[in-house]
């Protein structure tokens, strides 16, 4: 069994998609689970996959995301290679003979009479074998960086319609800032100086000498429309007359590659870019804290902030079921629990939700509170006048976890105790002295608990059904981190959070 | 899901001082140019080319039945050359993988039946899936997936394709598999 394989306990987010535990993640502020789909993702750098090179996300932009030394193969979109080969250079006036226009792109300035040998580069894919010789592309005297870009037909007119859209953008921006201007009521009675609008502001500030506030209002540059015409070239006579030869005829999937030109024909295939990849960070959309924040070096598998769930929250992993499920009948599964902090914790195992285990909306509410603090007092928002109090993008919206569970299990008689997480235990000698255990406690070593779960599948279930038990842990969690500077000590949660377990599929009447 | 125990006879795998296990029914050619840096486990069937070049792994690797190691080479004007390969610690190597990178980082999952092609770069923490063929030279950085069809996934911090925490991941898989990897129990006489 790989773990690679998904995972049969999954854990109910707080947005209440189901997930394994390794795809969620704690957010120690709210202190709640978090999974990707209710979390911001941010991009914390860009990089390229291939040759592992950081680009500042100001030069990405400027480069349109994409590598400047890599490409990939227009034919497979597998990354091409370079590779060098030597080219006879002959100083004579004639052409060389192989019709390599490869000397011309590189003519050396002074002659020599006997002939040398240099060593040219061709990008080539190794996976397709397409190469850039294929399409006539000339070798180049250097491996990276000399490659030229293929002009698209419509840059120029791309460009002015940038333009003009940015241009159109800042304008009504600023027609925008204006309107809200006005709209507020006027806090003085009596016109300040760093009043924008208003005649005699305007005097005063030209008695003063200062120069008028106003901002030049930015016009659009014209464009010309683009005209739709139904005229159509005549498709050519070959058309109807040759045969295709598909070989000659790109696919789908190579048009794409290339969405300049989108060429017909595979010798109108060019090496394409290679696009830069990214590093996320993901930020909880409640308190905006960071969850996960990768380090910036793209070769780098550390993290700066790492939140994940299993850190955090017990971890339950199925050891196995007792005997084949049947419906209706009861049976049992061992379940192995894990702490992964550094303190103990009280487990309980109910089948409803306990009702004091929820965190009071106050505290949540300061959490919050406070971080918003935070951002309004930052002093970059203040100067660009964006209004102030932050969205958050979403309020949580607490979505019920859909009923999935078809069989009744029999809560745990009483609570149990978790050890703490201790590395060191690895190595001692097991003297454990034996304590009196409660009995579905079926063995425990260091942070792990063995228990025995009783459960009774739904009796409708038919063969084949797969049985899936819930049930709602709670554990006491210990908050390192608090959000008032007075408060030093640690604070205990008492949090629980819904699980779900795939058992397995019931099994065949007749085998019992 | 816990991992089953998988058991193995006396008879059939050797246990060195530093933890290494491995089956006598493999082929490991020039074997004082591999090395097994403890808690290696070298399962029936696997092939370790060491007399091409050296073979160096680090701590709690798999690598499993049917499997070749075999260092890359590279052609040059004048013939080829072999080029050692490094492979990181806690790397799962699955069954019938062919490997043939330059260098395998740590933490990385190989799937079962995978082809990495010669003077590969595979960075740590990232997986390669079962049936996946490289092409050579291809470059897997970290928390990136290379799947079947030959696309690469992923990225640090993105949670649905690499686990964000997949170094932990790697390491308990290694160290449970290593521990559930347990000599046949003697029959109770």
């Amino acid at each position: 069994m790989s773990f690679m394989q998904p995972s049969p306990v999954k854990y109910a987010c707080s947005c209440g998609i189901l997930n394994p535990i390794n795809k969620l993640f704690f957010c120690r502020h709210c202190p709640k689970l978090r999974c990707g789909f209710c979390v911001c993702h941010e991009i914390e750098s860009h990089f390229c996959s291939n040759c592992l090179e950081n680009i500042p996300s100001s030069e990405a932009r400027h480069k349109k995301n994409c590598c400047a030394n890599c490409f990939d193969c227009p034919c497979c979109q597998h990354t091409l290679s370079a590779r060098a080969a030597t080219v006879p250079i002959v100083r004579k006036p004639e052409e060389p003979k192989d019709g390599e226009s490869a000397t011309e792109a590189t003519p050396s300035p002074k002659p020599s009479a006997m002939p040398t040998t240099k060593k040219m580069y061709y990008l080539s894919c190794l996976s397709c074998r397409w190469t850039t010789r294929d399409v006539g592309i000339p070798d180049q005297g250097v491996a990276t960086g000399t490659w030229p870009d293929k002009e698209c037909l419509y840059q120029v007119r791309f460009n002015t319609l940038m333009e003009y859209y940015q241009s159109l953008v800042l304008q009504e921006k600023q027609e925008k800032q204006e309107f809200l201007r006005r709209k507020t009521p006027k806090q003085h009675k009596f016109p300040s100086l760093t009043d924008r609008t208003g005649l005699t502001v305007s005097l005063i500030r030209r008695q003063i000498g200062w120069s008028d506030k106003s901002i030049p209002k930015t016009k659009p540059i014209n464009i010309a429309a683009a005209e739709a015409s139904a005229e159509v070239e005549a498709l050519p006579e070959a058309i109807f007359t040759q045969p295709i030869n598909l070989r000659n005829i790109t696919t789908v999937a190579q048009r794409h590659s290339q969405p300049a030109d989108q060429p017909e024909a595979v010798s109108k295939l060019y090496p394409q870019r290679r696009s830069l990849w990214i590093k996320r960070s993901l930020r909880c959309r409640q308190c905006e804290h960071n969850l996960i924040k990768p380090e910036y070096h793209p070769t780098s598998i550390k993290y700066r902030i790492q939140l994940f769930a299993s850190y955090h929250v017990p971890e339950v992993v199925m050891v196995r079921c007792e005997q084949p499920l049947q419906s209706g009948q009861a049976n049992a599964i061992f379940l192995k629990f894990t702490n992964p902090t550094m303190y103990d914790m009280t487990i309980s195992v109910l089948d409803v939700a306990p009702q004091d285990a929820q965190i009071s909306p106050d505290a949540l509410l300061q959490a919050c509170r406070i971080k918003e603090e935070a951002i309004t007092s930052s002093p970059l928002l203040k100067t660009t006048g964006i209004t102030l109090a932050r969205q958050n993008s979403i309020r949580e919206v607490k979505r019920e976890v859909r009923e999935l569970a078809n069989a009744t299990i029999v809560p745990l008689e009483g609570p149990f105790v978790l050890n703490q997480r201790d590395d060191s235990k690895e190595f001692d000698e097991d003297v454990q002295a034996p304590t009196e255990e409660p009995k579905f406690i079926v063995w425990r070593k260091g942070n792990k608990v063995l228990i025995r779960l009783d459960f009774t599948p739904a009796a409708e279930l038919q063969s084949g059904n797969a049985v899936t038990l819930g049930f709602y842990m709670q554990y006491t969690y210990v908050n390192t981190v608090s959000n008032t500077p007075d408060k030093k000590e640690p604070t205990t949660h008492a949090l629980y959070s819904r699980i779900f377990i795939e058992a397995g599929e019931i099994a065949n009447a007749k085998a019992n | 899901m816990e991992i089953p125990d998988t058991y193995y006879s006396k008879d059939e795998y050797v246990e060195t001082a530093s933890g290494n296990k491995v089956s006598r029914h493999t082929v490991l050619c020039g074997s004082q140019n591999i090395v097994l840096n403890g808690k290696v486990i070298v399962q029936s069937g696997a092939i370790i080319r060491g007399d091409l070049a050296n073979v160096r792994t680090g701590r709690y690797c798999v690598i499993s039945k049917n499997s070749v190691i075999r260092p890359p080479y590279k052609q040059f004007s004048k013939g080829i050359a072999f080029f050692p390969m490094h492979i990181g610690d806690h790397v799962y190597i699955g069954d019938g993988a062919v490997v043939s990178a330059a260098n395998v980082g740590s933490f990385v999952y190989i799937g079962k039946d995978a082809i990495i092609g010669r003077r590969c770069t595979l960075k740590d923490c990232c997986v390669i899936e079962d049936g996946a063929v490289l092409p050579p030279e291809t470059t897997v950085s970290s928390y990136m997936r290379y799947t079947a069809k030959g696309t690469i996934e992923g990225g640090q911090g993105n949670p649905y394709f690499v686990p964000a925490a997949m170094q932990d991941e790697m390491v308990n898989y290694t160290k449970s598999f290593y521990e559930h990897f347990v000599r046949t129990p003697a029959p109770a006489s």
